[in-house]
């Protein structure tokens, strides 16, 4: 996304603004770094410590959104006829609304929810139906439990995922959770080198700036003391796991966890990797062609990555014949890194053509223009790949080793 | 958007747009319409995007690659009664790289017109790949739903290819069908051009070379359209599965005659009732926590669909009765109206900001006669509470049908 101005407001929340004239809907949207990812189930919170259960920023996300000081937040924008919607991922949850009036009112209410939470037992049991029923149905979406699977058993330091392999828990974990729980967390998490907002309309800076500077100033500050306790992101759970489950057909996955050198971006690696994988799973692929043509690999299921800690994660599920045969020759041909100048060129255009292509869609999703602030500053991935040279794309793909790897399989149990 | 930039030439629309970065190339062709020809086509879409006309896939993907990643795509689709195979490419606008025009064009001519349906080992991966495919598509509750509710209201059964929720079913079906099918298909399509849209970033001069290379005129624009079929939706359907939790509930009503225009506002109006659904079905009853609402153009039917606790069955179905009986009533009409006018409006404006929104606009203006959303958002204020109260009380209570989990029962 292009010229995004960075500014820090008067209480210290990062505002990302994009002044663009030619749009006539303004899109706001406000993230914290704080997920559903297990290394934030333990924590000490002023001097007490805290094991809480899983499912605690999901469950935060409604209660913030939904009892607010100015009631349900998502009805308020509906009434002033904008789209909205919240969610929680791995690392960050983000909430979001877009429309064409009444954004400065739409705004306000954003900010006071997430910053003056006001629920209390009655209101986090009136939403605890809801949320049981959606942690129930995660239990039994096996494509996502096969690869929320993968990255549990990268990390044997910590529990990524609960035992169910779900992100927010089961019905079990959330009927348990309690209020003092739930203040906890926010108050651990919910704070200024956490948050961030994004806006992107046709607004005045100054106006802009100056109204949420208004709005903060009445708004409590959190300045709680949290410590992290110190997590081994570097163990593996298990190398090889398999979990039976009434599916059609097995499940394989594949993670590796590659550790990223100082002297490294993430964009360097986000996008050096991106380059990387086209090259072994592109359609051009020889690679592809024979798994495929073997059954080694019938069709993807999950492909994901990101950062935890010092390290880069790479997780895929997919449908094929041979587990074991298809992990060995990919790990081989993902460390093979030998690349050519005339394939990097190729793999360039490639990239580049995404990057224009995604122009005339940035808007589509808000997952496109929100910013995930903890990945990357760099407004623009165009000019980062024009820029890109070969010899150090080289160097950067021989400083990520990809041999550290786990294998898992959610196994077809007859029905 | 201004429409007054399309511009029709012997069967392909053209729209000019220099704030895209791409261009889009639609072509539809009628295809044979003969249901044996169901599992063919599934295969054919597969074949013909993976070899390109080329001999060797890995040919095809490396000079797609080469231009830009130039990509395409082959769907076929019922509209409107007619089997039509939609081939479409999308390229970077050729001027905001290098001018690959020339080459493109090659490239989408064999594309088109020069695939061969010679390999059987690919045919047998295709079919292997697509099995895979819907088998893991059949793992998701809601689409299993959807299949079931889809069969039922159609009065078919797993024994029909089209509707079938049996893999093993599918399999075999996809298993005979041969080379010769897929080429049969093909051939019958080709010579059969009924209509095309170009869209983005395109030069005259870009334009013309197209025009020159690809020999595709027709009179023919629009699909007629048919007569809507009646659903059958007078049924109370359940099927339960021990193997999971999850439960998915259709609370199906008809929607009476009438005019393009109303059932237009119509579906504004239904889909501004989201709200005020998610209101009383969530905060209100404190059940679920995802519900929608679904339409069935073809049916004149509409739904609203939730994923609950089986338990709470009966609960549901007194809350979208709330809901329904709500929208028919006076008092929530203004605000209906506005949340309508107000969607319209945005979508106006999402055509401008998001290309892709723009392009299916087009598409469906072309293809469907749709109504302009300029037009529409006249004619809203046009509408009176009257107008809006005698478009919903047509809706008709038909049945339900729910795909329940009952692992935790």
């Amino acid at each position: 996304m292009n010229n995004y101005k960075k500014i820090i407001l008067n209480n210290g929340l990062t505002l990302y603004l994009n002044t663009d004239p030619s749009l006539r809907q303004t899109y706001v949207s406000y993230s914290i770094h704080y997920g559903s990812n297990g290394r934030w189930f333990n924590f000490n919170l002023d001097g007490k410590d805290y094991h809480v259960l899983p499912g605690m920023a999901h469950y935060l996300e409604h209660l913030l959104g939904e009892r607010s000081i100015s009631g349900n937040m998502y009805t308020n924008f509906s009434r002033r006829h904008q789209s909205s919607n919240a969610y929680t991922g791995d690392d960050y949850t983000c909430y979001y609304f877009r429309g064409i009036e009444n954004i400065n009112e739409s705004t306000k209410d954003l900010l006071e929810a997430m910053e003056n939470p006001i629920f209390d037992d009655k209101m986090v049991n009136q939403t605890r139906h809801a949320i049981c029923e959606e942690a129930t149905s995660c239990v039994d979406n096996y494509p996502v439990i096969a690869s929320n699977l993968v990255e549990h058993e990268l990390f044997g330091g910590f529990d990524k995922f609960y035992k169910t392999l779900t992100t927010i828990g089961n019905r079990e974990t959330t009927e348990l959770i309690t209020t003092e729980d739930l203040y906890a967390c926010y108050n651990a998490f919910y704070t200024k080198n956490r948050e961030s907002m994004v806006i992107s309309g046709n607004v005045n800076e100054e106006k802009m700036v100056d109204f949420l500077n208004n709005v903060i100033e009445k708004l409590p500050t959190n300045n709680h003391l949290v410590t992290l306790p110190s997590l081994d992101y570097s163990s593996i759970r298990h190398r090889d796991t398999i979990i039976d489950r009434p599916v059609n057909d097995d499940i394989n996955g594949i993670g590796f966890k590659a550790m990223v050198p100082d002297s490294l971006k993430r964009i360097d690696v986000q996008i050096a990797f991106n380059l990387l994988f086209s090259k072994v799973l592109g359609n051009d692929s020889l690679f592809l062609k024979e798994c495929q043509d073997e059954g080694l690999l019938d069709t993807y299921g999950y492909c994901d990555y990101g950062f935890i800690d010092k390290y880069f994660i790479f997780s895929l599920t997919y449908y094929g014949n041979d587990r074991k045969e298809f992990s060995k020759r990919f790990i081989d041909e993902l460390n093979n890194k030998n690349i050519t100048e005339e394939e990097f060129i190729l793999l360039k255009r490639e990239s580049l053509s995404r990057i224009i292509r995604g122009l005339d869609k940035k808007y589509s999703t808000p997952r496109n223009f929100t910013r995930r602030i903890p990945y990357t500053e760099e407004y623009s991935d165009k000019d980062y790949i024009l820029n890109l040279t070969y010899d150090r794309f080289i160097e950067i793909i021989n400083s990520l080793d990809f041999t550290n790897y786990v294998e898992t399989v959610v196994r077809e149990k007859k029905r | 958007m201004n429409y007054r930039n399309l511009k029709k030439d012997n069967g392909v629309f053209l729209y000019k747009d220099n704030s895209f970065h791409t261009i889009t190339y639609n072509l539809n062709f009628v295809a044979p319409k003969d249901k044996k020809y169901d599992p063919a086509c599934d295969l054919l879409e597969i074949y013909m995007s993976t070899l390109g006309g080329f001999e060797s896939e890995l040919d095809f993907a490396k000079e797609c690659k080469r231009l830009y990643d130039s990509r395409f795509s082959t769907s076929i689709s019922e509209v409107r009664g007619e089997r039509v195979l939609t081939i479409n490419a999308d390229v970077v606008a050729f001027s905001e790289v290098e001018d690959y025009s020339k080459e493109f064009y090659e490239l989408f001519r064999k594309f088109i017109f020069e695939q061969k349906f010679t390999d059987e080992d690919l045919l047998t991966r295709i079919k292997r790949q697509f099995v895979a495919t819907i088998s893991q598509s059949l793992e998701d509750t809601e689409t299993l739903a959807e299949t079931l509710l889809d069969q039922y209201k159609n009065g078919k059964t797993d024994a029909d290819y089209e509707y079938s929720s049996d893999i093993e079913f599918i399999e075999r079906e996809i298993n005979k069908v041969t080379l010769d099918d897929l080429n049969k298909v093909y051939r019958e399509a080709i010579s059969n051009f009924h209509d095309g849209l170009v869209i983005g970033k395109i030069s005259d001069t870009e334009y013309h070379t197209f025009r020159e290379m690809f020999n595709l005129t027709s009179e023919e624009t629009r699909f007629k359209a048919k007569r809507r079929t009646k659903d059958r939706l007078n049924f109370n359907k359940e099927v339960k599965d021990d193997e999971t939790s999850e439960s998915t509930i259709y609370v199906n009503y008809e929607i009476g005659t009438m005019t393009r225009e109303q059932y237009e506002l119509l579906f504004y109006i239904l889909n501004s009732s989201c709200g005020i659904m998610h209101e009383i079905l969530r905060e209100k009853y404190g059940l679920v926590y995802s519900s929608y609402v679904d339409f069935s153009n073809s049916t004149n039917t509409f739904s609203i669909v939730a994923n609950i606790d089986s338990k709470n069955k009966e609960r549901l179905l007194e809350a979208a009765n709330e809901v329904i009986e709500l929208i028919q009533s006076n008092d929530k009409i203004n605000e209906l109206l506005e949340y309508a006018k107000n969607e319209i409006r945005r979508e106006i404006y999402l055509l401008d900001e998001d290309k892709t929104v723009l392009t299916k606009t087009l598409d469906a203006y072309i293809e469907r006669g749709s109504l302009r959303k300029d037009t529409l958002l006249k004619k809203i204020d046009t509408i009176t509470a009257d107008d809006i109260t005698t478009l919903t009380k047509t809706l008709t209570k038909k049945g339900t049908f729910m795909y329940r989990g009952t692992k935790n029962e």
